[in-house]
């Protein structure tokens, strides 16, 4: 899902091009992106996500239509608005931002960024506990719950917080290798999930399958069957769908976060790859989970709880309990490692491995509140529109700004520390997008659409104001 | 030459993996143990004959 591309593409500068663009000699083929996103997007949330759609009501139409179309959008914007900037400038998104918006407003982005991180190392910690309880049988977090449970709950989180967080403070490169060798592999054990999820709805519906148009019914009638969603949830339309499936990688494409990845590309057309992420984690992997889900339902309808572990136990025994912690724990040891680095920009004395530390013992914190992962669909929208204002600052600084007389890098080019004209934007744009969804006008889903729009104009606006204010003076 | 045997083995791992599901979808193989019990072993193989090759390769 919310996941890790960006970095393997960091990894060639750990030690080179973060300040400097990336020189032709090292630029990667189109093979390398697609490789990178079809195994960077089959996380461990694929699980939570999947059947959050089913409780949320989700039809069939909608949800098959509704991912086809919003995965498109997504790679449209991967496409149109990330990779042209990252191929012309080949910065990482930090420094570009450190251009435009100076040191200061870097650190708090820095800040946010890190935090979501941890909360989504935490969820991802979250599914991966949830095998534990497969073996030991303690009580595990309910669909509305938003507290720890039991001390079992607790004890298992520790146990695979604390191991992902050693893991990742001690050996982070040889986990993401480790990562790249079962990436093809629980591709297709998502899939599988999906092949026995549909004979065991067959069977137990007692369907005679001769045509794609049985399937379809099937898929009507008992997966996806629409209507009310569970008490405590959502109810998903296309629409909620479709914005879904497009905002969830939000900070990725719009918000610019892969300006670091695409960086290395040889050709901005190379974002197209970032369909094979979409197509596979982001449509297969979520519906085959949706099945297993429904599934469940179907045999016990009271029984709601979105528990990967024994789900994918149910479906393909041992071998989809590993796949569960494999899941959770390669996208998990990356995350917490780029909060760690986010972290580390903030107070860049302590050395790596006591941020990263620190950064998964609070990402183990947050994975026991399962709030986090039962709420996943709210988070991941959260998290595309907190960071999304600046993705529309770097947009306009790159394209527009200089077309209405004002300085591009502004940061850079007047030596300020903290641009006001982008953190305004931010901070205002966050503000007005919070009072929408507060008061009832837009969904979190929608909002950040008009949101980034907003952003860009008033970026425009107000570094009219800014920059002529500080050359007056 | 290993690293060429150790390439196939995984190839067909991934293959043998997803078959059985197939078979067992279409009702050509009716017991979803015997599925899980061959996705096992072919999880165990692929982890073995994949690093072979592939751990040497990615740390190149």
């Amino acid at each position: 899902m919310i996941e890790t591309h960006e970095e393997q593409a960091q990894k060639p500068s750990s030690g080179e091009f973060e300040r400097e663009p990336v020189p032709k000699s090292v630029l990667l083929g189109f093979k390398s992106f697609i490789g990178m996103y079809a195994g960077e997007h089959c996380a461990g949330t694929e699980l939570m996500i999947g059947p959050l759609f089913v409780a949320a009501g989700v039809s069939a139409f909608d949800v098959v239509v509704g991912l086809l179309v919003g995965n498109a959008l997504a790679v449209v914007s991967w496409l149109l608005l990330c990779a042209p900037i990252a191929t012309r400038v080949r910065l990482t998104l930090y420094y570009q931002l450190e251009k435009i918006c100076g040191r200061h407003l870097v650190t708090l982005y820095n800040l946010a960024n890190g935090v979501m991180f941890c909360f989504l190392a935490g969820a991802m910690i979250t599914v991966s506990a949830t095998v534990l309880g497969v073996w030991f049988n303690f009580p595990m977090p309910e669909l509305n719950d938003l507290y720890p449970n039991s001390i079992g709950w607790v004890l298992a989180v520790v146990a695979v917080g604390g191991l992902i967080a050693i893991v990742a403070a001690y050996g982070y490169q040889v986990v993401a290798k480790f990562a790249n060798i079962a990436a093809p592999w629980m591709v297709l054990v998502f899939l599988v999930f999906g092949l026995i999820g549909l004979k065991q709805f067959i069977d137990v519906t007692n369907s005679n399958i001769t045509s794609v148009g049985d399937v379809w019914k099937l898929a009507k009638i008992h997966i996806w069957k629409g209507g009310e969603p569970l008490p405590g949830q959502v109810k998903f339309t296309f629409w909620h769908v479709t914005f879904f499936a497009w905002f969830c990688n939000m900070a990725m494409h719009v918000g610019m976060s892969d300006l670091s990845v695409f960086r290395f590309a040889k050709k901005s057309w190379y974002a197209v790859a970032s369909g094979a992420g979409m197509y596979v984690g982001h449509f297969m992997a979520w519906l085959s989970a949706s099945i297993l889900y429904a599934y469940q339902l179907h045999l016990d309808p009271t029984d709601t709880n979105v528990l990967p572990g024994p789900l994918a136990y149910r479906a393909a025994g041992l071998t989809g309990l590993i796949c569960v912690i494999i899941a959770g724990w390669t996208t998990a040891n990356p995350t917490i490692y780029r909060a760690g680095l986010a972290f580390q920009a903030i107070v860049p004395k302590w050395s790596r491995f006591t941020v990263t530390l620190i950064t998964g013992a609070i990402a183990t914190i947050a994975g026991m509140f399962p709030a986090i992962a039962m709420k996943l669909l709210g988070f991941v929208a959260l998290y595309g529109m907190l960071l999304m204002p600046m993705g529309a600052v770097v947009f306009v600084d790159f394209w527009l700004i200089k077309r209405f007389g004002l300085q591009s890098n502004y940061a850079e080019s007047s030596k300020k520390h903290f641009n006001l004209a982008a953190g305004l934007t931010w901070f205002i744009t966050l503000g007005a997008c919070w009072w929408l969804v507060w008061t009832g006008r837009i969904e979190i889903y929608f909002v950040s659409l008009p949101g980034w729009f907003f952003a860009a104009v008033l970026y425009i606006v107000l570094s009219f104001l800014y920059q002529k204010k500080l050359k007056a003076n | 030459m290993i690293k060429q045997i150790t390439q196939i083995v995984s190839w067909l791992c991934l293959i043998v993996l997803v078959v059985p599901s197939v078979l067992f979808l279409t009702g050509k193989l009716p017991s979803l143990d015997q599925v899980k019990l061959i996705m096992l072993i072919t999880t165990v193989v692929w982890f073995v004959s994949t690093p072979l090759w592939m751990w040497k390769e990615k740390g190149q």
